[in-house]
């Protein structure tokens, strides 16, 4: 049973598609990557799948059936631009924000407390969020995102604004629920960090799906037909090779219709050429998003 | 607690445990306590308090013993003449020789003289033709009649002297639009700020929309009716403190069904009123502009206040029983015609119904107008956003 289960599903604002018959499914304890360019309809999908929106046509299933009340307890929610009291004092809010998801007032408690010095905030319990910096309000909206244990968590841009050691410190949090079973939900424009944390994506633009599965796989679908090769010395006239391009001492090699890379490294051995590096041309999540978004763009 | 609760909780705690709001919910009475000293204060000293004088040629004023310091006896006009020119006193009456029989008294000042001079004179007039008479003669006519409006079923009835009782209910009801107004800020303020650092994204999350709603709504009501507590009972407590008036509003008494129709419009107008700013602070992107919106809404509910003189003249008329079955009139008009006549059952129970009907859209509309409105930010809702039921 996915965790998440999206069919067909379509929102449209006035003449705006703003998400047109997207499909997809997030399987249970997945970190999942929802990517797209600004406007793709990544926070319209993320506010349909929470029940903000009401889909025009369509179903969506949500950890086993239609989103009701109840599930909404199990489902934590970052939004991109964060929510939380500002003239209130950091401790009541999240209590408050926790006892909304079900979460008994001595429970809501103890876990803030607990959390807060888990995140260095313990000192700030009493001030106002206002008086926070915005690292540190950040990490306050995390907690409030994981304090009730949720099953699902839907982050929108969690990285903003953080600095390094933030980041590594909520990177490190994902990975962690990750493991201990937590189904997550990423939409963010840094896809270094899709990288790191996804098993699957989804690529959006104007609305619809443009691309959709493991990462690893996706990777090597637009790998190409390349290769990087870096040796001592200069590197001669290799058959099969249609055009090199040399970036920091590496030479990309695009290969030839019919010619493998096994091929190219038999040649280079028996030429006795010393190589330092010799891989397959896989393209960063990066190049592959400039891609597939310009080539739908122009498309379009 | 079910999550109504906690937004309710919420929501009162955290307006009512702030200076902001303590302030507001003090200075209102302490505003008028000043506003009413200084106008006491303002009258006395605009006030002559000096004595006044008489001349008596009719012989009544010798009938018997008894003056008052205020009141300076002189034998001739020339004397009071120049006693008024000196200023020692404001002005004198002359009491004609025929007094008796023509009832004729001369007043002569050189201005007006100071509030009170008139009847003072008057009472002591009173007291020497009463001179001689039994003493319950004597109160009688000092007391005056006591002129009784009975409905015509007699289940109602006031006297001339308890008008008082007429306008409680009237009275208690500006204050309460007062408290209303006072605490929609609140609730426009808590609105706009939830919206704009985007908390509510987070809340809907978490309850449905209209919950949210009801429980903001409850808060505010509740809200409200502390602060309604909290000025009646600092008014009853200036009353205690006055004295005087104490033993007049001891003698207050409505009807306890008078007061329990009164207790649920006022709800139900609150709820009303409530629901409308929610809406409104939900559409709209700064709380001053809400302000300025929500102003218009407030004004049906005072309509039957520029109408009272027909309402009141004829309770059951068509113009009172129209404005009773018009949601947002029907609390004031219920009120003052209940106060005067007896109103046919089944028009406070439709008037009842249509109210708590009206309640329930209103509260519908503000959840669906918060589902809608939280998300256009920057932007203003259409009118087919307001009532769409998809979200």
């Amino acid at each position: 049973m996915p965790a998440v289960q999206v069919s067909n599903v379509h929102k449209f604002f006035g003449s705006l598609r703003a998400v047109d018959d997207v499909s997809f499914t997030v399987e249970k304890g997945e970190i999942f990557g929802l990517l797209g360019p600004n406007g793709a309809g990544k926070t319209t999908l993320i506010r349909l799948i929470l029940d903000i929106l009401k889909p025009d046509a369509g179903q969506i299933t949500v950890l086993g059936g239609l989103i009701d009340e109840a599930k909404k307890d199990r489902i934590g929610y970052m939004p991109e631009e964060r929510g939380l009291y500002q003239d209130i004092s950091l401790e009541r809010g999240l209590i408050y924000l926790a006892s909304l998801k079900g979460i008994a007032h001595a429970e809501a408690r103890a876990r803030t407390i607990d959390y807060l010095e888990r995140f260095d905030l313990a000192d700030y319990r009493k001030r106002k969020v206002k008086e926070l910096s915005k690292g540190l309000q950040q990490k306050a909206q995390v907690i409030a995102t994981i304090l009730h244990q949720p099953e699902l968590i839907i982050v929108d841009e969690p990285f903003i604004s953080l600095d390094p050691l933030n980041t590594k410190m909520i990177k490190t949090m994902l990975l962690e629920l990750h493991n201990q079973g937590t189904t997550i939900i990423m939409s963010t424009h840094q896809l270094n960090q899709v990288e790191e944390l996804c098993d699957r994506i989804m690529l959006m633009n104007f609305g619809q799906v443009i691309l959709y599965g493991g990462l690893d796989e996706i990777r090597h679908e637009f790998s190409g037909h390349a290769v990087w090769v870096r040796t001592v010395g200069k590197l001669g006239t290799i058959p099969g090779v249609i055009s090199t391009e040399t970036h920091n001492s590496a030479s990309r090699l695009e290969l030839a219709q019919g010619v493998s890379p096994q091929k190219v490294l038999r040649h280079l051995v028996k030429q006795n050429v010393k190589l330092e590096q010799f891989e397959i041309a896989i393209p960063t999540l990066d190049e592959i998003f400039i891609r597939v978004v310009e080539g739908d763009q122009s498309s379009s | 607690m079910s999550k109504f609760w906690h937004v309710v909780v919420h929501e009162y705690t955290r307006h009512v445990f702030r200076w902001r709001f303590i302030f507001t919910l003090l200075s209102l009475p302490a505003f008028m306590t000043v506003a009413l000293f200084v106008l006491i204060l303002i009258v006395r000293l605009g006030q002559d308090q000096g004595p006044i004088g008489y001349v008596d040629h009719s012989g009544l004023m010798a009938r018997t013993s008894g003056s008052s310091p205020k009141i300076l006896k002189f034998d001739s006009e020339a004397e009071a003449d120049a006693a008024l020119t000196a200023k020692q006193i404001q002005a004198f009456y002359v009491l004609e020789e025929d007094y008796i029989r023509s009832s004729q008294v001369r007043f002569v000042a050189l201005e007006q003289p100071g509030m009170g001079a008139h009847s003072q004179f008057e009472n002591m007039v009173r007291a020497k033709l009463l001179a001689g008479q039994p003493p319950e003669i004597v109160q009688r006519i000092n007391q005056g009649n006591q002129l009784i409006v009975r409905t015509v079923d007699g289940s109602r009835q006031f006297s001339e002297q308890d008008k008082i009782k007429l306008f409680t209910p009237l009275l208690a009801f500006f204050v309460f639009i007062l408290a209303i107004l006072s605490t929609s800020g609140y609730l426009m303020q808590a609105m706009t700020e939830e919206k704009e650092n985007r908390i509510m994204e987070v809340i809907i999350t978490s309850l449905s929309p209209s919950k949210m709603m009801a429980g903001k709504i409850t808060a505010i009501v509740a809200i409200g009716i502390t602060q309604l507590l909290v000025w009646f009972g600092l008014i009853l407590l200036g009353i205690s403190i006055w004295g005087e008036s104490n033993n007049s509003m001891r003698d207050i008494n409505i009807p306890i069904g008078m007061v329990a129709l009164m207790v649920v419009t006022l709800l139900l107008a609150f709820v009303m009123i409530s629901a409308i700013i929610a809406a409104v602070g939900a559409i709209v992107t700064e709380a001053t502009e809400g302000q300025q919106i929500t102003g218009p809404f407030s004004i049906p509910f005072i309509i039957p206040y520029l109408f009272a003189f027909q309402i009141l003249n004829d309770p059951n008329g068509s113009l009172a029983v129209i404005m009773t079955f018009v949601p947002f009139t029907a609390p004031v008009t219920l009120i003052m015609r209940t106060s005067l006549a007896v109103i046919p059952t089944w028009q406070i129970l439709l008037s009842l119904l249509i109210q708590v009907t009206c309640v329930l859209i209103l509260v519908w509309l503000a959840g669906n107008v918060f589902r809608q409105g939280m998300l256009q930010y920057g932007r203003h809702l259409t009118w087919r956003e307001l009532f769409n039921r998809s979200g």
